[in-house]
């Protein structure tokens, strides 16, 4: 048990980092605004109203209002944005779905991959081969595909039964290293199209339904509008899957063997067959993602599955938040937000006060800013916001001045469970959905 | 209790993922070594040149005695013969000086029309071009080139751009990754509104977007690439254009070295290859006129492979011996090709060896384990390498970046920017004061036989309608006993 005083400090230390945590939020949502990207300009400010308007209301109500307005947002969106713009949307969408699943195997059952690019991969040279040469249904393709996918999971999942922590890592970057270059093999090149990469005819990819090209407004349901919806509509079926999987007898056992894998076994959990089944779902949702990422760059090349594609993704959940659909979704948009925006960011001479300071030759920096600025991110995130970007959401939700500005309404929840034994303990779950956590 | 190992790698694997993905972001001046097969053809043969050196002395010599080019002192070229005679300029028919002259701006003839909006991207006073390019990343050691072309659009903008407009190029960073190239060009093409993609790096990216641009009409301009397809079918991709002579092509050129020359007539071939895009391009171009097994002449007795991680290449060298190969198809990076000539050499095996350009390196001679191993080996090229500082050409690059930029160090890549830069200079002059996407076409499409003085002698740029290869030619040149080399023959072409 603490004492008084090493619980005042803690909360001082606490109430420091929440402000410093509010400060990055701060700048970095001005950095967002002042961008010339109008669609994510529009949804932090946005999302800024409606969170001021949500902080009085009891969560219960609001969560599935944010849910609604998010939703009915991105239903009606195409038909105000530019088509780059709902093309930028299909592309976070399908980042989204591969960071749950992802996020799903990390988070959710404690196995690490870094191999997620290689199933992603199968899923995209699936669609590549079945539609574009052998004109089968792109649906079809990539079910298939995320079911081949699925597979290699299973073989995946069978050194993850012996494996943990880094020796897992390091089996399962073999997958990213040797899977794609595969697609450059002579022998199979009949089919891949070697190291030159396959582009897609449009003909053969979806076109849009007959019963969905008169839509309301008197036009026609544009190409990419489809992708759009398509997309969008698999990633949120990723989503529910996940989060009814996370809430399941299934998924409570993989929280179980994450948290302790002896303790798991104590309660009768089958831990080679659960870890096993989390690869699965997870290479399943991964093929699924894959086949959407070939959709939407309409080609397929082995390079674009290298490993910097799986590194991406596990900076996605690292980032946006470990077993959070939320987490997922933040961390998805942030990196691929920050990836294609790194050459518009301002140059450091270009920031107000510090470009002051700065001597004149970082007038020549720019080119390597963007690098820099992406890993001081990276490291700030880290450090102030240890569950990630939803981590921070909810420590902010759940921060006592809630409490004093709008009286205690919803279930309050402590900021962190009650440690019980030193101090440095690190909180007993890493999960930051607020379902779990005890109340 | 339990579990907390597991959280504890939880934390060290999630401080690891951020060192790697600073470590991937912040590497834009690593060197990059091949670290994988990925590095596109084109790139891999920059990369490779740059640490070439054909000696000076020894190409300045080739080059007079060449004497098909008129490049004059000072890396300023007079006028040579040939002019483009299918081409008129925007005032009527003002015929064009066919020979590039470094980055200057343009004036427009007199009587011209006013220069106005004429096209997406296009209006009185600025042309906005945009691209993508590496600049982080392993594959940013590219990046020069990008910076070069940059520099000499900003030297025409000072010397008052092109008929009044001024050239305007948004550089995105892509990071050579194909799922970047994608959002980035379509943000580029549909939100910056540009008039042409003016040469992305790569073949995943290029790849990505190909389909696109000629779905959306705009020009993707001189592709910085050493794969062959962009050019294979002009009529289905009217708006994408390659430059560099692609590996396939130098395949061809060396197939027919091979059947032309009298002395190697009768005898058989044995091919060594990396076993990635680079090395079977060049495979295949060899194939496309030999033919799979060969020529009667010339039969293919044995083709081996090595994998850019192998340690050696002697059990290849074994076999290719065994199978009594007299001419060895040297198909590999500098590292491998040093390892394949000292186990030729170890192996008592003296075949005659023709050496793709990638292999051109200045270490060569102690890769290879001295001077007498490389003896009569026969390599090709096609520009001045920045190494032949005493050729007029290549000064003219190392001056104009001292005074542009003076931050840039002089290489092989920044004397490929240098070349690019001029022929989008000649080709935005080419295309009119009435600048449209359609007479930029046409303007690219309008090369006959245009010189760049960095090109080695006799080798020019040729476009037509049916043919978006700019560059086709190369010059072969051989090592002498001192490890010297000289360029000899006439320049091949496919």
């Amino acid at each position: 048990m603490m004492n008084t005083r090493s619980r005042t400090a803690l909360t001082n230390i606490r109430e420091l980092s929440v402000s410093a945590l509010l400060t990055v939020i701060f700048v970095g949502l001005f950095i967002i605004i002042i961008s010339h990207d109008r669609l994510l300009r529009t949804a932090v400010i946005v999302a800024a109203i409606g969170l001021i308007i949500a902080l009085p209301l009891p969560r219960r109500t609001w969560k599935p209002l944010a849910l609604a307005l998010t939703f009915g947002f991105l239903i009606v969106a195409p038909f105000f944005l530019e088509k780059f713009e709902v093309d930028r949307l299909t592309d976070y969408a399908v980042y989204v779905m591969a960071a749950i699943s992802l996020n799903m195997l990390i988070g959710m059952s404690g196995q690490i991959s870094l191999g997620h690019g290689a199933l992603l991969a199968i899923g995209g040279y699936a669609v590549g081969i079945m539609v574009q040469q052998h004109h089968v249904s792109f649906y079809l393709a990539a079910l298939l595909g995320a079911l081949l996918a699925a597979g290699v999971g299973f073989l995946l999942g069978l050194p993850a039964v012996r494996l943990t922590g880094p020796y897992l890592a390091i089996a399962t970057l073999g997958l990213a290293i040797s899977l794609p270059t595969i697609g450059k093999w002579v022998k199979v090149e009949r089919w891949t199209k070697g190291s030159q990469g396959m582009e897609f005819s449009s003909r053969y990819l979806p076109n849009v339904p007959n019963w969905l090209q008169k839509i309301p407004g008197g036009r026609t349901l544009e190409v990419y509008e489809f992708r759009f919806f398509l997309t969008l509509a698999a990633t949120a079926l990723s989503a529910l899957v996940v989060w009814n999987f996370g809430r399941s007898r299934t998924g409570r056992a993989l929280v179980a063997l994450r948290d302790s894998e002896p303790a798991a076994q104590v309660m009768g959990i089958n831990l080679a067959r659960y870890k096993i089944l989390a690869f699965v779902v997870s290479a399943f949702i991964a093929g699924i993602s894959g086949a959407f990422l070939s959709y939407e760059l309409a080609s397929v090349h082995p390079d674009t599955y290298g490993l910097d594609l799986s590194i991406a993704i596990l900076a996605m959940i690292v980032i946006g938040g470990l077993n959070s659909i939320l987490g997922s979704v933040l961390g998805a948009i942030f990196i691929r937000w920050l990836t294609l925006n790194k050459t518009s960011l301002p140059a450091p001479t270009d920031l107000p006060l510090l470009g002051a300071l700065l001597p004149d030759k970082f007038k020549t920096f720019p080119t390597y800013a963007a690098g820099v600025y992406y890993g001081l991110l990276l490291i700030l995130i880290m450090i102030l916001m240890p569950k990630g970007l939803a981590g921070a959401y909810y420590r902010l939700l759940h921060y006592p001045y809630r409490e004093r500005f709008f009286g205690r309404s919803g279930p309050h929840v402590p900021l962190e469970p009650a440690v019980t034994e030193a101090p440095f303990v690190l909180p007993a779950s890493d999960n930051v959905h607020e379902e779990v956590t005890p109340s | 209790m339990f579990g907390t190992s597991v959280r504890e790698h939880r934390v060290v694997f999630a401080a690891m993922s951020v060192a790697l993905v600073f470590a991937v972001s912040c590497s834009s001046n690593n060197n990059s070594s091949k670290s994988n097969a990925a590095v596109t053809a084109a790139a891999t043969k920059v990369a490779s040149a740059a640490a070439s050196a054909p000696a000076p002395a020894a190409s300045a010599a080739a080059s007079k005695a060449a004497g098909t080019a008129a490049v004059a002192a000072g890396g300023s070229p007079v006028a040579s013969g040939a002019v483009a005679e299918t081409f008129k300029g925007p005032g009527g028919n003002a015929p064009w000086v066919n020979v590039a002259d470094g980055c200057h701006g343009v004036k427009a003839p007199a009587g011209a029309e006013a220069p106005k909006a004429s096209d997406t991207g296009v209006t009185p006073t600025e042309i906005k071009l945009g691209t993508t390019f590496a600049l982080s990343g392993p594959t940013s050691v590219y990046s020069p080139i990008i910076k070069t072309i940059q520099d000499c659009f900003n030297a025409v903008n000072a010397d008052g751009g092109i008929y009044g407009r001024k050239l305007n190029l948004d550089v995105e960073d892509d990071q050579y990754i194909a799922a970047n190239t994608v959002p980035l060009t379509k943000k580029l093409v549909e939100e910056t509104k540009i008039f042409a993609d003016t040469s992305p790096l790569g073949t995943p990216t290029n790849t990505a977007i190909f389909a696109y641009m000629n779905e959306q009409k705009v020009p993707q301009l001189f592709v910085v690439t050493g794969a062959s397809k962009w050019a294979d079918n002009p009529k289905q991709y009217p708006w994408t254009f390659g430059f560099q002579p692609d590996y396939l092509t130098e395949g061809q050129n060396y197939a027919k070295y091979i059947q032309q020359t009298p002395a190697l007539k009768g005898k058989k071939i044995g091919i060594l290859y990396q076993n990635d895009d680079y090395g079977k391009d060049y495979v295949r171009g060899l194939k496309i006129v030999l033919g799979d097994k060969g020529t009667a002449d010339n039969p293919i007795v044995d083709e081996e492979t090595y994998a850019a991680t192998d340690a050696d290449v002697s059990s290849q060298i074994t076999n290719l011996k065994a199978k009594g190969a007299d001419i060895f198809y040297l198909v590999a990076t500098p590292a491998f090709a040093g390892k394949a000539l000292k186990a030729a050499a170890d192996q008592t095996w003296h075949p005659t060896v023709v050496m793709n350009s990638v292999a051109i390196a200045s270490n060569l001679p102690d890769l290879s384990g001295g001077n007498a191993n490389i003896a009569g080996v026969i390599a090709d090229n096609y520009y001045h390498t920045s190494n032949e500082t005493s050729d007029p050409s290549v000064k003219a690059v190392q001056d104009f970046l001292a005074k542009q930029d003076p931050g840039l160090q002089l290489s092989n890549f920044a004397v490929v920017g240098y070349m690019l830069g001029q022929v989008y200079v000649e080709t935005f002059k080419r295309a009119g004061v009435n600048l449209t996407r359609d007479s930029m076409i046409k303007a690219v499409q309008s090369y006959k036989g245009f010189v760049i003085p960095q090109l080695l002698p006799g080798i020019t740029v040729n476009t037509s309608e049916s043919d978006h290869r700019p560059i086709k030619c190369i010059k072969l040149l051989k090592y002498g006993t001192d490890g010297v080399t000289t360029y000899f023959g006439d320049n091949l072409c496919p």
